[in-house]
This record gives structure tokens, C-alpha cells and sequence, in this order.
């Protein structure tokens, strides 16, 4: 399975952070016999190395894990109360469809639910309603009802289909980082078929607990110590009506951003531009991202083990840790050759800092 | 129940305001010549219990307690003998006034935070002045206040440890010397009844500023570390949510930020056993030192098993005595199980 | 020597930027350590080796990097929109002029009817004078940086006014501490470390490629001797180099702490006690990265920090000078 297809199946994967096996084994079964090694750490980091011509090592880095919710209590009615795991609008939970369960177990349907708007006071409905104010109701009779399904610790994810809409449009839940990690699968398969010998000794990192945290990428990039890293994942952008050219950050269908600056990397302006000319000279459409907001796993890894040069490549999402990301499709594959040329390039192409 | 209290005085005593953790380090020695082979100090300021192992083949475990406790840090001397001071780590400035202290200068000295009386206040009463704005009374000369007290002392809560009814006392610093206690009784049962992997007890420093615990992790490179903290005990007014009361046992805290399967061992473990105990969910952050242990290196496993107390960061924190025995009970029995499973 | 400290004053280094700092640096300090190296991040590592069998490793920290601003979005009458890379006070830098790496020069303004409690990133913009996007694209690159104007100004007596003494007033003092070390038994490693405003990231990395037994950073602190300080210093301008007890980023390390009073004490040089209700330096990296050292902080009183007018005494800056020296010497 490859491109979009492929990202459907790792989106609609049950994957929250700390609970990624899911979505590591649809990944470990796609790259079966497509690597030379291959290692997985204690906490189910997923590391596929194909050696390379040179010594130099590069880190291409995903993650696996996407935001849910962690059931924190369940009542003597049968409800179950929940803490956000990585960051939500509060705005986009309130009546949203879930999966709920665990590594192993199988999953169970339920909704977010809170008072219903009639019982709700002036004040009450002009806000959002805070997080715990909302329980999710699974349809149990009681708490003994709910708990021969549910326990305490089990994760809950966005219950939200894949569809193909508009002008070349995507919408899904999860797309970041299951975007990045398809876009890693699809490079390794290209390799694979075209029976290339890159020049980078290659490490394709599919990491785990990126939305808290960031351990991950931290001890992979500790374990590899690579001398570049590129790091693939979605990013925020708002490029909807009415919201002032400033603050749009990118458009949709204008290809993978390369980020300048996040809240958690300042990226070194002479691999930008080298990210950005690459595009230039393939014809392969890109942008630079331009506000400045979030951060990625880009974070702990170019601080780690004594620094690591660091890239991050992102597509456009709007709407992202929401149920329903959106993205275009073109930009996927945009981004696929976009990193692509930068997997397979020499280290002598590469600008020294 | 005797020689918990025993430790807890001896730990709790001294003086211990994050960066200035010197004050139980006799009882340390005693510990050390008790149940361990070695006490060695961290350059960023933690204390390394170390026992070897008597046996191959076991996993090395991280035992982690903080030292250090809240406290405050004089500015400024000024007229009259008065002390300017900033907080260490998060006061509960709601309990300052009229509050006994122990001023750590070139003598330990006594001293009490002043409080305007009622028919100076003007404006809204209610309202709490910033830390900065209050004053120490030292009783003493400017003169001689500023010789015994330079800039930089570090002040504390006084110590007084008062026994409450059902086993229950109280007292400054159990957050999170109290936890120490547990972790010192957990290496006690463990070696009586005859373990013999490699146990290092890190009592660690500045947990309320920097969380120097990481240094010690980094060069133990432990395969399990176990952090015990304090949690705050449910009182009337709190969270409803937020269950775990004094005496309910140890809390065991899920969270993505630690390690989920190694939690979930321990509370199947404690279950199936029927150790006393309560889980938590702590999705994103524990608050503690389990946030930053599973970062060092290449990640070590680790879980937070805290004990329930009632005003935090106080001097007048209460704790259980029954919670810190079945703390200790299932920490060393959880180790023993960890223990087994390694050496098949 | 002022002119040494007006020439690296002059040079502009905004966070991820400081090759024009770092070239400087390496040029002055060439004649006096023995190896040199940039490491991933860009940090300036400079070695000078020791005497002893037994060297400690001594690691001396000032950052290269100043606050400033990154062009993130060019639009369309030629506006340029930009995001501040460090903490950036608006109110003391609205209506400034801002220079950028290629030497273009725009003022930094807020959009009209913008209320003073609303000041923030989103609402700032900078004007070059242009009227379109091509011009203005002319002028300026997105990614680009850009920082407020730099350079120093006499005052009274020995005291200088200017910016950006946060923080290479540390640099000046590390150059001029290779100058005058000589022999010494320590491996002294002079690192000009990157990316300090954003976080002490370039320390984090420098910690780690030198793994010191002592650190030491040098770096300003807010001087409290102004009209009605926000909160309580004690420092004071003029009354010598500041020893850091605490700031809420680190607990120094003690030993280090009373040494340093010592060496001053028994040399007399002035020196004054740093106890800091905010803020954060390199400190907390060298204690905290992978083993952790012995860490500590010699700050240079500023008074207006992160204004377009810092002001130093060079006497406190002599101070440091001489109290980093004999630093280089510890035993701990």
C-alpha cells in the first residue's frame, strides 16, 4: 500500500500517545524485507536503518502517536470522565464520536456528552463547556456495566471516517503525524523498488509520545546520534476567510511548509534554504511557513546528544487536533518527493553550518 | 510504625530548602551504614545511596525521593533588622504571616514573619501581599543582623513534628522527605527478606526549582527508576474527582509521560496481591520528578507511587504513618516481582 | 579596550544567527587557547589546555546571541510582518529602529489604535518605507532577522549605556579572562554558546560536547538601585561583580558559591551577592546536563535589561574580569 491509501490506514489506526502498537505494526508489516536493521526501544520507538554509501547518518523522523483523551474515572452511573492527552480546543470535544480502549482490547464505541443545552444557564451557553463539565457515555447501565469494558487508564480517540472531498481535499482525524509516517513508509518503498543505495546511512524513525512530552524523538536521536535529522509532520495553518494574511501561516495546495522558526526550534536558515532550493531545482512545490507557533519533536532532537542539525517538513493542515484535519491531497505527494530528495542526497550537497 | 517516625524526624529536621540540602546528612551516614555500601554526592547536589548487587542477573533499580523542601531566601537586611526575602519553589503565601522560621545564617537563628496589623491595612483585606513585599523579624540590630545574615541565607520552615491521632502526624518537609521514609523501609524489608540486585537510592535535590534528579539518572542508567512524591490528600472543598484520602494507601499515578506498561504492571500487581492502594490518572504531568527521569539517556522505565498529604508546601503538611508502611510494602514487593521476572 | 567592546557591541547575532559574533570572538581569543571548534548548533568552543596531570575540566559560559525579531510574512503594501525571537519588551522597543542581517534598516511600529495592554507580536509590523510587496521583498528576505539598533554611549564616569550588553558584555569579559589567564592547571573551556534568549538551547548542546566538572556563566542581571524596581534587588551598579545564589532557573552550586566569595575576599576585588526573584542563564544547562557539573554564575549588574539602553559600569565589568581568572583555578 502506498500515498493516500496508505494514510488512511494508518489514520484510522488506534494510536494515542503511549499507546502506538497499533499503528507501529501496520508500519512494521508495510516495511517488512524493505530494510537492513531494525530496532525497536522499550517504550516502541521503531527504528528501520538502510545503509547507506556513506557513514553519515541521517534521522528521518515521524510520530506515531496522535491527541486523545485518558479515562480518569468512571461514576456510579456508568459515565466516564476523561483528561485530554496532548493539546485540544475544548471546543472541538463537546458531542464528538470516540473509540475507547487499549493496547490489546478491543474497542468500544461512546460520545462526549454534557448537560444538554435547555438545562444550560445563559451564562453557561455562550462558553465552551469545560473540560469537566463533559463526560462520555458509553451507553452503561451502571458503573459494574461499564467497567466489564472500560478500566481506568484506557485511552479514548476520535471515532471520525477518512473522506476524500472538495477540490482535492482530505479530511480525517490523526493526520498528525500518520501523514509523516506514510510519507517515511512511501520513501522506503521507493528505495526499496528502485534498488537505491542512498548516500546517507538512513535511520527512518517512527517515534512514540510526541504530543507529551517528546520522549520519543529525544532517546532515538540520544541512541542514533545522527549528523542530520529531518522531521516530518503536519502543522497548524489557518488559511481560511476572513483570517488576515499574517496570520494564515501557509496555504493548502501550495505544498510542503518548511518551518523557520517554531516555539521550540530556531531552524538554521542555511538548511531552509537548502529544503527550499531542492524544490526549486525538482520543480517540486514548497513553502516556507510563515508564523510562528507550536513545536515539534524538532525540539528535543536538535538539542540532543550534543546537537543535531535539524529540518522540519510539515503539510498544511487546517483544523489540526481536531476530529477532522484538513489537508489536500496534492501536498501529500508534494511532500513525498519534496523529502525523498532530501533522503537520497549526498552529504557533500548538503551546506555546512 | 516506631522507626518511621524515628526517620521521618531525623530527615525532616534539619535544614533542607532546595539548593541548601545539608541538614539530614548525619542521618543519611546511619542509613548508609544500615542497608547500603556507599553514599557519594552529585555535582549538581543529589545524594547516591548505593547498594550493590549481591547477585548477577538482577535489574538495577532507581529508587528516587527529593530532599529539598519550599523555603525562602533573604534579599535584603534592613532597618531595624528586618529581612527581605524572595521564595525557593512554590509558597503557599496564604499561611506566611505571623509564621515561625528558621533563619540558616552564620548561626541558626529563629524568626517570624511579620504580619500589619489589622488597623494599618487599608483597601481590600483580603488581599495577599506578594511574597516580595513581606518582611522577616529577626529581633536583632540591623548591625548585627547583617553580620549574621548575608545575602543569599536561606530560611525555612521551623520544624516542629506534632503526633495527631490514628498514627497521623505533622510537619514541614514531608514533602518529600516522607517519601524517603517509605523508600528507606521498602530497602529494609527487601534486604530481610533477602534481595540481592543492585539498589541505588537517590535522594535527590532542587526538585522544586530544576529537578536535578536527571544527573544522578544519567550516570546510574538505571533499567527501572521508582519516584516516590507526595500527592495532595482529598479535603473537604477539593476536586470531586480527586478521591485519594489520608489513610487509603499509597496513590499510583497512570500517565503517558511515565511509562503506561510498567504502571499498569505495578497496579495488577498490587491488585492481584491486595496491597492497599489507589490510581490516579495523571494524563500529561505528574508534577514531579517521574516526568523527567523517563527522558535521561535512552529513556529509562519509570513509575511514581506517591503518598497522600494534606497541605502542601506548608508547615503544617500531615501525613499518615499506615500510607508510608503500605508504600514501602508494596514498593519492595513490586521490586521482588520485577526481580523474578528478570531473572528467568 | 573600549573600542574592542564597542566593535563586538556592533556586531549583530540575533538567536541562530551569531556567525558574525562567533568569527569576531574566534579571531580574538586565537592567540590565547589551543584548539577551537564549532559544534552542530554553532556554539564556540575554545580550549585552553592545562598545566596538570589532574586537570578539572572548567567550563566558562557567555552566550553571542541578543534578542530580536524573525520576518515571517511579507504582505502585500509592503508591510513586514515579524515574530520576536527571544522576550522581547514591545513597549520599550515600539517605534524603534530595527536593523536586519543585510544591512536593510525599517522601524518597528504598532498598528494604530492598538491599546497599550494589547501590545504583543501580532500587532507590531515593520516599516521600510516601501509602498509594494517587490519592493519590500527587495529589501528584506522571509526568515530573515533583524534586531533594534546596536551600539554604546558614555555616561558619567565610567558607566555606559547601550545595547546589546546582554549578552556580550559576558563575551567581553570571557575574551579579555583568555587574554589575561596565563598558565593555569585547568582545562579552562571558553564557550560562546548560541540561542540563549530562546532558551538555552546552545548550552544544553555545549554542555554535553564538553561534560565540565565546574561551569561557570557569565551573564547580566537586573541591577535593583532604579526608581521603584518591580521587586526587590539587592544588586547594585558599582558595587562589583555579582555572585548568583539563585534565580528560579538554578540553585547554584554552594561550594562553587563560597569559593568564588573567598577568591574575591582574598584578591579584593569588589563583589556583591546575586539573588534573583526571576529569570534564567546557561547556569541551569551546565548543571543539569547529562552528569551534571558544578555550576555558578558571575552577572555583570545591568540596569534596563532588554532595552534599547542597558547600562554597565565597566568597573563591575573589571571585577568580573578578575574574579573569572582566578575561578579558572578551582579545586572543587
Amino acid at each position: 500500500m502506498k500515498g493516500t491509501a496508505l494514510l488512511e490506514k494508518l489514520c484510522t489506526a488506534f494510536g494515542p500517545t503511549s499507546c502506538e502498537y497499533e499503528v507501529a505494526k501496520i508500519i512494521a508489516e508495510e516495511l517488512e524485507g524493505k530494510y537492513d536493521e531494525e530496532y525497536t526501544d522499550f517504550i516502541g520507538d521503531r527504528i528501520f536503518r538502510i545503509k547507506g554509501k556513506t557513514d553519515k547518518k541521517m534521522m528521518l523522523s515521524a510520530h506515531m502517536d496522535e491527541v486523545g483523551l485518558m479515562i480518569s474515572d468512571i461514576d456510579d452511573n456508568g459515565y466516564l470522565y476523561f483528561q485530554p492527552v496532548g493539546g485540544f480546543d475544548v471546543k472541538v470535544l463537546c458531542g464528538r464520536k470516540l473509540f475507547i480502549g487499549d493496547f490489546g482490547k478491543e474497542k468500544i464505541s461512546g460520545l462526549i456528552a454534557s448537560k444538554a443545552i435547555h438545562q444550560q444557564s445563559y451564562e453557561e451557553r455562550k462558553k465552551a463547556t469545560p473540560i469537566d463539565k463533559m463526560f462520555i457515555d458509553i451507553g452503561a447501565k451502571d458503573k459494574a456495566d461499564a467497567e466489564a469494558s472500560v478500566q481506568i487508564g484506557d485511552y479514548a480517540v476520535f471515532d471520525s471516517d477518512f473522506i476524500r472531498f472538495g477540490d482535492g481535499y482530505i479530511k480525517s482525524k490523526a493526520i498528525d503525524d500518520r501523514l509523516g509516517c506514510s510519507v517515511l513508509c512511501d520513501i522506503v518503498n521507493y528505495i526499496y523498488e528502485n534498488k537505491i543505495t542512498p548516500e546517507y546511512d538512513l535511520y527512518f524513525c517512527f517515534t512514540v509520545r510526541e504530543e507529551v512530552g517528546r520522549t520519543g524523538a529525544l532517546i532515538t536521536a540520544n541512541r542514533i546520534k545522527p549528523d542530520l535529522a529531518l522531521v516530518l509532520e503536519s502543522t497548524a495553518i489557518a488559511d481560511i476567510a476572513g483570517t488576515p494574511e499574517h496570520k494564515r501561516a501557509a496555504k493548502t495546495g501550495d505544498g510542503p511548509c518548511v518551518s523557520l522558526m517554531d516555539l521550540g526550534t530556531v531552524y538554521e536558515s542555511a538548511l531552509v534554504n537548502f529544503a527550499l532550493g531542492l524544490g526549486k531545482k525538482h520543480g517540486i512545490k514548497c513553502q516556507p511557513k510563515k508564523y510562528v507557533a507550536g513545536g515539534t519533536d524538532a525540539g528535543k532532537i536538535h538539542k540532543a546528544a550534543g546537537g543535531v542539525r535539524t529540518i522540519n517538513m510539515a503539510c498544511p493542515t487546517r483544523y489540526i487536533h481536531s476530529a477532522s484535519c484538513v489537508i489536500k491531497e496534492s501536498d501529500y505527494y508534494e511532500m513525498f518527493k519534496l523529502a525523498l530528495q532530501i533522503a537520497l542526497t549526498s552529504p557533500d550537497d548538503v551546506p555546512e553550518r | 510504625m516506631a522507626n518511621l517516625l524515628k526517620l521521618a524526624r531525623s530527615l525532616t529536621s534539619g535544614c533542607s530548602v532546595s539548593g541548601f540540602e545539608d541538614g539530614g546528612l548525619s542521618a543519611l551516614e546511619e542509613i548508609r551504614d544500615a542497608y547500603f555500601d556507599e553514599l557519594t554526592r552529585e555535582p549538581a547536589g543529589s545524594y547516591i545511596l548505593k547498594r550493590n548487587a549481591r547477585k548477577p542477573g538482577l535489574p538495577k533499580i532507581m529508587l528516587d525521593a527529593h530532599m529539598d523542601e519550599v523555603g525562602m531566601m533573604v534579599t535584603e537586611v534592613l532597618e531595624g533588622g528586618f529581612l527581605r526575602f524572595t521564595n525557593i519553589g512554590g509558597l503557599d503565601t496564604r499561611i506566611l504571616q505571623a509564621a515561625d522560621v528558621t533563619i540558616y545564617g552564620k548561626e541558626t537563628l529563629y524568626g517570624v514573619i511579620v504580619s500589619t496589623p489589622p488597623h494599618l491595612q487599608t483597601g481590600d483585606r483580603s488581599v495577599l501581599p506578594p511574597v516580595t513585599d513581606l518582611m522577616i523579624d529577626t529581633g536583632l540590630t540591623k548591625e548585627k543582623a547583617e553580620e549574621l545574615i548575608p545575602v543569599g541565607t536561606p530560611v525555612g520552615y521551623m520544624y516542629k513534628l506534632t503526633e495527631l491521632k490514628n498514627n497521623r502526624i505533622c510537619g514541614k518537609g514531608f514533602d518529600d522527605k516522607i517519601c524517603a521514609v517509605a523508600l528507606i523501609e521498602a530497602v529494609e524489608q527487601l534486604i530481610n527478606g533477602g534481595y540481592e540486585g543492585e539498589l541505588d537510592l537517590v535522594l535527590s535535590t532542587k526538585e522544586e526549582i530544576s529537578r536535578a534528579v536527571v544527573t544522578a539518572a544519567y550516570r546510574l542508567q538505571p533499567d527501572y527508576a521508582i519516584v516516590s512524591d507526595v500527592c495532595c490528600a482529598w479535603v473537604p472543598g477539593s476536586d470531586s474527582r480527586r478521591k485519594t484520602g489520608l489513610g487509603d494507601g499509597p496513590e499510583i499515578s497512570l500517565s503517558a509521560i511515565t511509562d503506561v506498561r510498567l504502571t499498569k504492571k505495578l497496579i495488577k500487581f498490587a491488585k492481584d496481591n491486595e496491597y492497599k492502594h489507589t490510581v490516579t490518572v495523571e494524563a500529561t504531568s505528574t508534577g514531579t520528578n517521574a516526568n523527567d527521569i523517563p527522558l535521561v539517556g535512552l529513556g529509562i522505565p519509570t513509575v511514581l507511587v506517591s503518598i497522600p498529604l494534606r497541605n502542601m508546601h506548608t508547615y503544617s503538611e500531615v501525613v499518615s504513618l499506615d500510607d508510608v508502611a503500605d508504600a514501602a510494602k508494596l514498593i519492595a514487593g513490586f521490586i521482588k516481582e520485577i526481580g523474578k521476572e528478570a531473572a528467568i | 579596550m573600549i573600542n574592542e567592546l564597542k566593535k563586538l557591541m556592533k556586531i549583530q547575532g540575533v538567536s541562530s544567527r551569531e556567525d558574525k559574533v562567533a568569527a569576531y570572538i574566534e579571531e580574538a581569543v586565537k592567540p590565547y587557547v589551543d584548539e577551537i571548534k564549532r559544534d552542530p548548533l554553532g556554539n564556540l568552543i575554545c580550549l585552553k589546555k592545562g598545566t596538570s596531570k589532574k586537570a578539572k575540566k572548567i567550563m566558562l559560559c557567555a552566550h553571542m546571541d541578543e534578542i530580536g525579531f524573525m520576518v515571517n510574512c511579507i504582505q502585500d503594501n509592503g508591510i513586514v510582518r515579524v515574530s520576536r525571537v527571544g522576550g522581547i519588551n514591545y513597549i520599550a522597543y515600539s517605534n524603534s529602529r530595527v536593523v536586519f542581517e543585510n544591512g536593510a534598516v525599517g522601524v518597528l511600529v504598532p498598528e494604530g489604535k492598538t491599546e497599550l495592554k494589547d501590545y504583543n507580536g501580532d500587532k507590531f509590523y515593520v516599516d521600510l518605507g516601501v509602498k509594494t510587496k517587490a519592493e519590500a521583498e527587495r529589501r528584506v528576505k522571509l526568515g530573515e532577522m533583524c534586531s533594534v539598533e546596536s551600539g554604546i554611549v558614555k555616561l558619567y564616569g565610567t558607566k555606559y549605556a547601550g545595547r546589546p550588553f546582554d549578552d556580550r558584555i559576558g563575551c567581553y569579559v570571557m575574551i579579555e579572562i583568555a587574554k589575561k589567564l596565563g598558565k593555569c592547571k585547568n582545562d579552562v573551556y571558553f564557550v560562546f554558546s548560541v540561542q540563549e534568549e530562546v532558551g538555552c538551547r546552545g548550552s544544553h548542546a555545549a554542555s554535553y560536547n564538553v561534560l565540565p566538572d565546574i561551569g561557570i556563566a557569565f551573564d547580566v542581571t537586573p541591577s535593583g538601585d532604579v526608581v521603584n524596581p518591580s521587586t526587590n534587588f539587592s544588586v547594585k551598579l558599582g558595587d562589583g561583580a555579582a555572585i548568583k545564589i539563585k534565580d528560579s532557573s538554578v540553585m547554584c552550586d554552594r561550594a562553587l558559591v563560597a569559593a568564588m566569595f573567598e577568591a574575591a575576599k582574598a584578591n579584593n576585588i569588589k563583589h556583591q551577592t546575586e539573588v534573583l526573584t526571576y529569570g534564567g542563564t546557561d547556569t541551569s544547562s551546565m548543571q543539569t546536563v547529562a552528569g551534571g557539573s558544578r555550576a555558578g554564575c558571575i552577572s555583570i549588574p545591568t540596569r534596563f535589561c532588554h532595552t534599547q539602553n542597558e547600562i554597565v559600569d565597566m568597573k563591575d565589568v573589571e571585577a568580573c574580569i578578575d574574579l573569572g581568572v582566578l575561578c579558572c583555578s578551582f579545586d572543587l
